[in-house]
């Protein structure tokens, strides 16, 4: 899949201080008398996320982490001071709802402004203002101006130019709350056709339901640093309402975030203590080393992983009872003390249902170079449901060397009508 | 590239219809003033100087027009481009766009007016019986360099404003001291020969003197003077364009 937007320890520089507002004047006597103070500080530190197509990345944080700045540097009005960020698609952005419109200017030749701004050209515009104008329900204003209509409907017309000129990069900082009840479910149902499309969208919001709802991939900031980021969104916007109800204390939370990393490595392969590390730096590079998928040592990496049916498809969708092979495809780049490689299974509202590996099932496995690990089950006993499935090849003593999180989501029908979280092997005796 | 500079032509476009529209709020009463003011300020002019200098100058209205002219196409420039970076910061700061756009589009609308009133001064010349030459064509040549510098100041003083609220009135000062020093409604005939090339420093005095030489006298200006008119424009335009190259983020922090 393509990569949408790459941040790479991005870090954003900020500027506060006299500076602001003072003319020439002031500007001489503060020099004059040493009073002039700025300050400067990075607003966000080394942050770093990947956004593939179809990617919907919440960024959560209180105020003043630095999710606006962020976003403005992805859009590219603010430039890191370190790191880089790469954008892969036009960009449309809707940071501040009625900002850049004009009050004396009419609906119409606001709507082609903006448009032109988000760099759309004119044919484009001419072809797509009907539509933009139905979708706001606006039909009725087009010739008043901008300044008459209400705030429901400015939003409305912010929003409808935004996602109608079909981004493949929307930004969106608080904005899925505008209008009505009707326009806010139509606006989300519009969200959603946008991401199916393929776009990549980031939103900043503060209501953690819509996080959970809408996204695949959540990043979280305080104070401009990155607590976390990857696609166990439910797992990390818990930990999050933790810490907004105060059970959780912000230098705490790094280590409860590697706990909730580690309780699902544990289950993976049944290990009871995980190194603890202080430092946050330390946590960043040992979970989210080279991506938000992949942690670990890297001295193996799973490259492909895919449930094939009896005659050897891939497929994501499984039938109850159905025969399946989990098959692993894997590189190491260094000689394994006591590898062993192991899978689990997780519903996807995080429920643990399976976990083993070959050193639980007393199985010796001598991996080569790279190879294939095959994973063979003779009949699927997951019930109705979505699924997602961790892989992992860890060495001695629990040391991951790559730990694949969500390497795959898939679904199971259940062609009986069971009941429960999984299928027992049965049969009924009478006697 | 070429789709780059289509978008940015459509937005340009749209800019420069926007300024428009603000400025006159769609009445043609409101663009017949903008013409209206330099032509009062112009018979005002007239009719306080032309008791003073008029005998000693030939065609002394279309000399004080000639330096009106490009005087007030100037300051209109200057003052309306200095807030076109400020103006606009609920855009630049959410959207990324190219900053410069701003104040070109304002230009435009203060070459339209300038386009206005430069038809009006040749109705004037013709009225004075001056007859018009080939050599008009040469007009071309300062209204380049002054559209240039006046683009140049605008990117200057638009900068500046971002870093210093005060400049409005510092410039109106500024433009105020230009004005006198511009001999607008004066001739240097009288200064001696180091204070009358003391004054060609001032691009003003030059690009209005091009045109006084043109039509007034029919003759056209030496190269060294074709090559300072050009070189005050890209000068000026030189350092608008590094001030913004140099702040292009930084002004963010200043809005």
């Amino acid at each position: 899949m393509k990569t949408m937007i790459r941040a790479e320890h991005v870090s954003i520089g900020y500027k506060i201080g006299d500076f602001k507002d003072i003319g020439l004047k002031e500007w001489t006597m503060r020099h004059l008398k040493r009073n002039y103070h700025v300050e400067s500080f990075m607003a966000v530190n080394d942050v770093s996320f990947e956004l593939k197509e179809g990617d919907m990345l919440g960024i959560i944080g209180a105020n003043g982490a630095g999710k606006s700045t962020l976003l403005k540097a992805v859009i590219g009005v603010m430039e890191p001071r370190e790191g880089h960020i790469e954008r892969n698609g036009n960009v449309s952005a809707l940071l501040e709802l009625a900002s850049g419109f004009d009050g004396d200017l009419t609906v119409k030749e606001n709507a082609y402004l903006r448009g032109a701004m988000l760099g759309y050209t004119k044919e484009f515009m001419d072809a797509t203002y009907g539509d933009i104008i139905a979708f706001a329900e606006l039909e009725d204003f087009q010739d008043r101006p901008f300044k008459q209509l209400s705030t429901g409907m400015q939003s409305r017309l912010a929003f409808s130019i935004a996602s109608l000129v079909q981004p493949e990069i929307l930004i969106l900082d608080e904005v899925l709350s505008v209008g009505d009840g009707a326009f806010q479910e139509k606006s989300a149902a519009k969200m959603r056709q946008i991401i199916s499309g393929g776009a990549a969208t980031v939103l900043v919001s503060h209501s953690l339901e819509q996080i959970r709802e809408l996204c695949s991939k959540v990043l979280w900031l305080d104070r401009g640093r990155q607590i976390a980021f990857g696609s166990d969104v439910q797992g990390i916007c818990d930990l999050y309402a933790d810490f907004l109800e105060g059970k959780l204390r912000t230098e705490d939370v790094p280590a409860a975030y590697q706990r909730l990393l580690a309780e699902r490595s544990e289950m993976l392969h049944g290990l009871t203590e995980q190194p603890q590390d202080e430092s946050e730096g330390r946590l960043r590079t040992a979970v989210c080393a080279w991506d938000e998928q992949h942690g670990g040592s890297q001295r193996a990496r799973i490259g492909s992983v895919a449930i094939l049916d009896q005659r050897g498809r891939a497929c994501d969708y499984l039938q109850t009872d159905a025969a399946y092979t989990i098959e692993i495809s894997y590189a190491l780049s260094a000689k394994l003390t006591e590898p062993y490689c192991g899978i689990a299974v997780f519903r996807d509202d995080g429920v643990h249902c399976y976990g083993t590996n070959t050193a639980i099932d007393h199985v010796a496995w001598e991996p080569g170079e790279r190879g294939t690990v095959r994973f063979q089950m003779e009949r699927c006993p997951l019930q109705q449901g979505r699924y997602v499935l961790d892989v992992a090849i860890s060495e001695a003593d629990g040391r991951d060397c790559d730990y694949f999180r969500s390497a795959l989501e898939f679904e199971v029908v259940n062609p009986r009508n069971t009941v429960g979280l999984v299928a027992f092997s049965h049969k009924w005796v009478f006697g | 590239m070429i789709q780059k500079l289509k978008q940015n032509q459509f937005l340009f476009s749209e800019l420069v219809k926007r300024d428009f529209t603000k400025k006159y709020k769609r009445t043609i009463l409101g663009m017949a003033w903008s013409i209206l003011a330099p032509l009062m300020n112009l018979l005002i002019m007239w009719l306080v100087f032309n008791k003073l200098f008029g005998n000693n100058v030939d065609h002394y209205v279309i000399y004080l027009f000639a330096g009106q002219l490009v005087f007030s196409y100037f300051t209109d420039a200057t003052n309306l481009g200095m807030s076109s970076l400020v103006g606009n910061s609920g855009i630049f700061t959410k959207i990324n766009i190219p900053k410069y756009l701003f104040l070109f589009s304002q230009n435009v609308s203060s070459l339209i007016n300038f386009g206005l009133t430069l038809l009006i001064f040749f109705t004037f010349v013709a009225l004075d019986g001056i007859p018009f030459t080939w050599k008009f064509l040469l007009l071309v040549y300062p209204v380049g360099c002054l559209i240039v510098f006046n683009i140049g100041v605008g990117l200057v003083l638009s900068a500046l404003y971002v870093f210093f609220r005060d400049m409005q009135y510092l410039w109106g000062i500024l433009t105020q001291l230009i004005m006198w020093l511009s001999a607008i409604f004066y001739t240097i005939d009288n200064y001696g020969q180091t204070a009358q090339y003391l004054f060609l420093l001032n691009p003003i005095y030059l690009y209005s003197r091009y045109f006084r030489k043109i039509v007034i006298e029919s003759t056209i200006p030496t190269p060294q003077f074709h090559l300072l008119a050009a070189a005050y424009a890209l000068i000026a335009f030189g350092i608008g364009a590094l001030m913004y190259k140099k702040y292009n983020h930084e002004f963010l922090y200043y809005v």
